[in-house]
């Protein structure tokens, strides 16, 4: 057990010989769920750049090239910046995000996967991803900022004894957030028009919509 | 007494410090029940995905209950899925929620 202490204090990819600290399910479905979102949301980006390209009849372009991505979108997204500029800013004032993601990505898609590690901030919450400067950096352009907890930051930085750590749940709640807020100004900005303009009282959506502000524990 | 020591009662091992973070824990710990406040039937999932959706988005056409709403046209295929993506990611991240709050290392419940 000393053994398994002093590896936990220093911070283990490894969960053998850890006994009862770890559970092994945990793991697997946070890793799980958490990767499946990384590529959930270049799926949303992928969606938004073919709808541009759509809409502006962009059809010069290999589809495999139209992407938000900076390496592998670069002709697309000059041609955006041509079709419309302040698309192409608020894609521009968004590339940390962006980067962030496929930075991310390539990981979980083409290589190693997210680097984990088991290293408790407090009883039975150790399951964390190991990033480096670059990543918070990013992460800190995307407006992170400290939490009431003090240890973590808004979007899960963990940054103790030399290495910096990610909450894989903080962080998800954190992005998804971020990327519904950039996916609407994006509609926005393509003309799709707000349903807050069509709203019928006697509709069943605007109903359970008003329903559900009145009624959802979630704030 | 402020829910979120409420709430620390009840899950004495959560750190627990505003009512924000009460709210999305209680959240949290219904739907890991199959309870989805905000829905009349309060377990209709999708349901609640899909309204959750409009509560963050005013630009996405809405696709509500297998009809479209507004505009009362189907929206592109790529919109659809985008859309249908959203759902799945919030999903994802309240299955991350259970697991982070009250996954399977933690043996007491309540």
């Amino acid at each position: 057990m000393n053994n398994g202490l002093a590896e936990l204090k220093r911070g283990s990819p490894y969960p053998e010989g850890l006994g009862v600290f770890v559970d092994l399910d945990d793991l697997l479905v946070i890793f799980y769920h958490i990767e499946y979102l990384i590529s959930m949301i270049t799926g949303i980006f992928d969606n938004l750049a073919n709808e541009t390209a759509s809409h502006y009849n962009i059809s010069s372009i290999q589809p495999n090239r139209i992407s938000l991505s900076k390496s592998s979108g670069n002709d697309f997204l000059k041609e955006v910046n041509n079709r419309d500029p302040v698309l192409k800013k608020h894609i521009d004032v968004n590339r940390p995000f962006i980067n962030l993601i496929y930075e991310f990505r390539d990981k979980v898609i083409h290589r190693e996967g997210f680097e984990r590690i088991i290293s408790p901030i407090a009883s039975h919450w150790s399951n964390l991803i190991v990033i480096n400067h670059q990543i918070k950096d990013y992460v800190k352009q995307c407006s992170d900022k400290p939490s009431p907890y003090k240890i973590i930051s808004e979007w899960g930085v963990i940054d103790r004894d030399g290495r910096i750590d990610l909450d894989p749940f903080y962080f998800a709640k954190n992005v998804v957030n971020n990327l519904i807020r950039f996916a609407d100004r994006y509609l926005q900005l393509l003309g799709y028009n707000t349903f807050l303009n069509n709203i019928d009282p006697r509709d069943a959506f605007i109903k359970d919509l008003e329903y559900f502000k009145r009624a959802t524990i979630r704030v | 007494m402020k829910l979120y020591t409420i709430v620390h009662s009840f899950f004495p091992y959560l750190r627990v410090a505003n009512t924000e973070h009460a709210c999305e824990v209680l959240d949290i710990f219904a739907k890991s029940k199959g309870l989805y406040f905000g829905t009349r039937s309060r377990g209709a999932l999708t349901s609640w995905y899909q309204i959750y959706l409009y509560t963050k988005s005013n630009y996405l056409p809405v696709v509500y209950k297998n009809a479209f709403r507004f505009p009362p046209k189907r929206p592109s295929q790529t919109i659809q899925a985008l859309i249908f993506r959203f759902l799945k990611a919030f999903f994802c991240v309240d299955y991350l929620g259970v697991q982070h709050y009250f996954g399977y290392s933690r043996k007491a419940t309540i």
